[in-house]
């Protein structure tokens, strides 16, 4: 019996976020974002930092690598839907065809020879679909016996939504909508005419919309004809994203009555509402594909992936229902899980591995920064820190939390996903008001609108929140129990929801003790939790991104290991205000 | 390739221009595909009807292209 460790490494790139993840006998041994490491939003290059990095932390080689699986079909994307939709769409499209021939045929149809080239590799090269690499991501990793898959995003090859059905150690796709019928399109489409940037700012969109009234539904719905069964068409004469380098044009603009808003133009009430009324369409048109999922793929439990799993409001809704028992959404929803999926796909199909019983339980799994590393950096820098014990450092930081602190949170292993959950965080106290606008003016420079999200203890989770549940990954929106709107109003959007991010001490000891220690001074067991970057920065990932992000933001200390800075310290010894005008611009606005 | 200096700067100037060439006749490469080879093949597919969609059916969803042996081993 061969006893070698099987190690399988799964890449995305070329799209958006490109990312990898390394398997070892079918457990999650490393997962990062290429972004992280070259300092560029949704970097869509070969993730070769990545993948070293993952080499490195698994102390292997290349040659120790059994398989290599890229997360879509090239070939079926490009001989097959791009080709054809520029035929469909003929005589319109020639820059588009311009553009999309020289990518295609320089880069993207090569796959195979860029592995073998940059890693030296010499092994097999799997391909699974886009939208089974979603399912895989979802399904494998949620420990479910058997569960409806639902997987929606923009497109992968042709499939823009599928639902599918898991049982056991295999699962299977069952039924699909095509391109260009999306929802993730329109929803970007939306987003796109609401001037901000598509395939990253999505998510404003979902929060601008509890400020506004759902007043442009007739409009909503002559955009897309929804059958009972949650099966779409849109209406392409209002979007020109299938033969242009825009998502929507005239037509689109007529409907609404208004020109498309400029990006970081005033958003009035109509951009809330326009908002509002696509999140109320998606949550509407989520439901009704969930339901049919459960009609035709019946389970107790649901799995959901692709970047419209994202949309946490829709994910609440569907919990709220209560069609399922229990929902296990892929952290990692986007694009740059389809590397974990198809890493897993392999080992399930190739391998035959097991299905794993358990649930993911933490998405901890980038790289690590030893303390040494992290002291020889502030020594190398001349800053002034205290280093303590753990038990200290959590009492000290929790007493700091207290007021108008904001204080950066740096431990462990980077977080895979769009989301920080405890190791690259900006944390500050949920109770005070204020913080909302300083962390989102002063420190994030982002639009002042955009809500903050909480992490509270899981056991206090439904004292605080509408919510029965774990919810680890900030996946779900639900409310804020009226009594204590109030007593967390940094945290509490306009219409009382938030987006949640529960805790036990098990996924992140460290975070979890310093929560638990703030609850014992204040008797609140939430905190803001919001990522650790200024607006168009990826997560800060080294110990020098985040001492770089702390000098030029008004962050008042940062935590780093055991290691504490505080702001005004290092102003008063070493007189260093940084300018924030020169860090921003190093970063394209997202 | 190792060029030797004095006529570095040769070299480095023929690639640029190389490269240059290179963009200009992808552009009328692949601007003759459009009109040819696209061009007449959207004319007959569309003549046919090919794209257009049917009315109003009960449900759009399709099913999904069936799986074959090994078939993760190939780009399509």
């Amino acid at each position: 019996m061969n006893d070698k460790p099987i190690y399988i490494l799964g890449i995305s790139c070329y799209y958006h976020d490109s990312a990898a993840v390394l398997l070892k006998d079918g457990e999650i041994l490393f997962a990062s974002h290429e972004e992280r490491y070259t300092r560029k939003k949704h970097d869509d290059a070969f993730p070769i930092n990545a993948i070293q990095h993952a080499l490195a932390f698994a102390n292997i080689t290349i040659d120790d690598v059994s398989a290599i699986g890229f997360y879509e079909k090239p070939f079926l994307k490009f001989f097959d839907r791009i080709l054809m939709t520029f035929i469909k769409v003929w005589p319109k499209g020639l820059r588009q065809y311009h553009l999309a021939m020289q990518e295609w045929m320089m880069k993207k149809l090569w796959i195979p020879h860029h592995i073998q080239k940059k890693l030296n590799y010499k092994g097999p090269v799997y391909f699974a679909q886009h939208h089974e690499s979603h399912a895989a991501s979802a399904y494998h990793c949620s420990g479910f016996p058997n569960a409806t898959i639902v997987t929606v995003d923009g497109v992968g090859e042709w499939a823009t939504t599928t639902i599918g059905h898991g049982n056991g150690n295999d699962f299977k796709l069952v039924k699909e909508l095509h391109y260009p019928h999306s929802l993730g399109l329109l929803y970007s489409a939306l987003t796109y005419y609401l001037g901000f940037k598509v395939n990253s700012a999505e998510y404003k969109v979902m929060g601008l919309a509890p400020y506004g009234q759902p007043r442009y539904m007739k409009e909503m719905h002559t955009l897309i004809d929804i059958k009972e069964d949650g099966s779409f068409r849109l209406n392409m004469e209002y979007f020109t994203f299938e033969h242009g380098l825009t998502m929507t044009g005239h037509r689109f603009e007529e409907l609404f009555g208004r020109p498309r808003r400029s990006s970081e133009g005033p958003l009035e009430l109509f951009h809330k509402d326009i908002a509002r009324s696509i999140q109320e369409l998606t949550n509407e048109l989520m439901l009704k594909i969930c339901v049919h999922a459960k009609k035709i793929c019946p389970s107790d439990y649901l799995c959901l992936a692709g970047g419209v799993a994202l949309n946490c409001v829709a994910n609440g809704k569907i919990l709220k229902s209560g069609l399922f028992k229990e929902i296990f959404i892929q952290p990692a929803a986007g694009d740059a899980g389809g590397a974990l999926g198809v890493a897993l796909a392999i080992w399930h199909k190739q391998y035959n591995g097991q299905q794993a019983a358990e649930r993911m339980n933490h998405v901890f799994l980038g790289s690590e920064y030893p303390h040494t590393e992290i002291k020889k950096l502030l020594r190398e820098e001349g800053m002034p820190f205290d280093e303590m014990g753990e038990t200290e450092l959590t009492n000290e930081v929790a007493k700091l939390l207290e007021g108008d602190n904001v204080i950066g949170w740096y431990q462990g292993r980077s977080e895979f996903g769009p989301r920080s959950l405890g190791n690259r965080s900006i944390i500050a106290d949920a109770r005070n008001r204020e913080n909302w606008k300083k962390v989102n003016l002063k420190i994030k420079f982002r639009e002042s609108f955009r809500p903050f999200a909480p992490t509270v203890l899981e056991e206090k989770a439904s004292q605080w929140f509408d919510l029965d549940r774990e919810s680890p990954y900030m996946l779900l929106v639900a409310d804020v129990h009226p009594d204590k709107r109030e007593k967390i109003p940094a945290v509490t959007h306009v219409d009382g929801s938030a987006r949640i991010q529960t805790i036990r001490r098990d996924q992140n000891p460290k975070y979890y003790d310093l929560i638990k220690a703030f609850e014992q001074k204040t008797g609140c067991p939430v905190i803001i939790n919001t990522s650790f970057n200024v607006r168009g920065e990826p997560i800060v990932e080294t110990p020098r991104d985040a001492l770089n992000c702390f000098l030029h933001t008004q962050m008042d200390y940062l935590v780093m290991g055991n290691t504490l800075l505080s702001k005004k310290k290092i102003l008063g010894i070493l007189n260093v205000e940084k300018s924030h005008k020169d860090y921003l611009a190093k970063f394209e606005l997202d | 390739m190792n060029i030797p200096p004095p006529i570095s700067w040769l070299w480095a100037m023929w690639k640029r221009f190389a490269e240059a060439l290179g963009r200009v006749m992808s552009w009328i490469i692949l601007s003759i595909l459009w009109i040819v080879g696209f061009g007449i093949y959207a004319i007959v597919l569309k003549t046919m009807n090919t794209f257009k969609s049917q009315q109003k059916p009960i449900s759009y969803w399709v099913d999904p292209p069936q799986d074959f042996p090994n078939s993760m081993k190939y780009q399509f």
